[in-house]
């Protein structure tokens, strides 16, 4: 016992190191655990108010509360235009109707930003509404310029999106006027990256990229970007494409839920 | 490990500045690492220790203040670190320079490469070029901040 005592003493910044590496893993590997997802939340929460100063600094609240509505109209507004860009590339009528009956449809919740975390890449923001305001995990957020991201822990009064420029964020996309799918992720600066693009899809740099009608949680045609790069490897089925998102994720300030 | 009152003070304006300033900072939506820095500080002066418990705890926090996904990530990554920078701890005065900042430097890398390899590990496959370009332009731009840091903070009790 001594010895393994004294033994300890000798590694013990291994015996340490060890440990904490031990811990570190157990919690990565529980991060889907809802007792430490609700610490999470609460811990987001507390932390919202150091934006406080910067918040109260920058707007006040009848403005935003008049801000937030102008900007919901706007929205809709932008949709129901982009919706119908879509269209005219589209078989008419019948998909006008569908699509103008959805979109101007969907519940939208106006959030602030109150944290974009604090690791090396922004992948994250915390938000200032939560299940209070009727939002539930997976709920999409986006700006009128395009899709942000989902919310990924729900608290009661805040929540935490994953954003489109998480490593792990994976979406859903149609290239328009072709209708090609492909799946779409984040590459860096704003560019992402879709794959598994049919090579015989007919696709010019400028073509515009949309949610698809296959992603369950995002409903389709919301907007995302537009293409700036194609691929055409040699010995491969498919066609690689870099976008440009409409906007600059790294300024955003307010964004809206998508309420089922 | 002597309990030093500047090591809080130290701690709390780097994780103060990351809050406040990163944003700020960011180019490309890369951040530079106060809290990594201060890191490598408080490991290279007071030992392998002090830096995991430090790393492990001051990683929770940054896991804690918003992330996402990989929640833990930070503090397996400030874990790692910290031991890794160990090796140097009291030897700035028995290596050659260069190879005491090449050691530290390239930790700093092997951190932002361990990080991107877990979080991006299917962009090493199909886009090299975007995974190297982001491990070392985030290690890079925190290794440039670094330093600044260590020119105005000793390395050693001796210096």
């Amino acid at each position: 016992m001594r010895s393994i005592y004294f033994a300890f003493l000798r590694q013990k910044d291994h015996v340490i190191f060890i440990f904490a590496l031990f811990l570190s893993l157990l919690i990565l590997f529980s991060g889907d655990n809802t007792e430490i997802a609700e610490l999470r939340i609460r811990f987001s929460r507390y932390f919202a108010f150091t934006k406080i100063p910067s918040v109260w600094m920058t707007s006040k609240r009848s403005l935003d509360i008049e801000n937030s509505d102008l900007r919901n109209k706007n929205l809709q507004l932008k949709l129901l235009l982009e919706s119908m860009r879509n269209l005219e590339n589209d078989n008419l009528q019948l998909r006008s109707l569908l699509d103008f009956k959805r979109e101007s449809h969907l519940n939208l919740l106006p959030a602030a930003v109150h944290g974009k975390g604090i690791t090396t890449t922004l992948s994250s923001f915390i938000i200032d509404v939560g299940t209070n305001d009727g939002v539930v995990v997976n709920d999409p957020v986006v700006i009128a310029d395009g899709v942000v991201g989902k919310t990924m822990h729900v608290g009661e009064t805040t929540s935490i999106i994953q954003l489109i420029s998480d490593p792990d964020f994976r979406l859903s996309v149609r290239i328009v006027p072709d209708g090609a799918i492909g799946i779409l992720s984040w590459l860096g600066n704003n560019v992402c990256e879709i794959r598994e693009v049919p090579k015989s899809a007919k696709i010019n740099v400028g073509d515009l990229v949309y949610t698809s009608s296959y992603s369950d949680i995002f409903p389709a045609s919301l907007p995302v970007g537009r293409v700036s790069a194609i691929f055409d490897e040699r010995g491969s089925f498919q066609k690689r494409l870099k976008i440009k998102l409409h906007y600059n994720i790294g300024i955003l300030q307010y964004v809206f839920v998508i309420l089922e | 490990m002597k309990f030093n009152k500047r090591y809080i003070i130290f701690g709390l304006s780097a994780t103060i500045l990351q809050i406040l300033l990163s944003d700020l900072l960011s180019i490309k939506l890369i951040r530079p690492d106060f809290i990594l820095i201060f890191l490598l500080y408080l490991t290279i002066w007071e030992g392998r220790i002090a830096g995991i418990i430090t790393g492990f705890l001051l990683g929770l926090l940054v896991d804690f203040i918003g992330v996402a996904s990989y929640f833990g990530l930070s503090a397996l990554l400030y874990t790692v670190f910290a031991y890794i920078l160990g090796v140097i701890y009291n030897k700035y005065s028995k290596w050659p320079p260069i190879l005491y900042h090449s050691f530290w430097s390239l930790s700093v890398v092997l951190l932002y490469f361990i990080r991107f390899s877990i979080t991006s590990a299917r962009l090493l496959d199909y886009n090299p070029q975007v995974f190297w370009g982001n491990v070392l332009f985030s290690s890079l731009y925190t290794v440039a901040f670094a330093i600044i840091v260590l020119l105005f903070l000793p390395l050693t009790r001796e210096s």
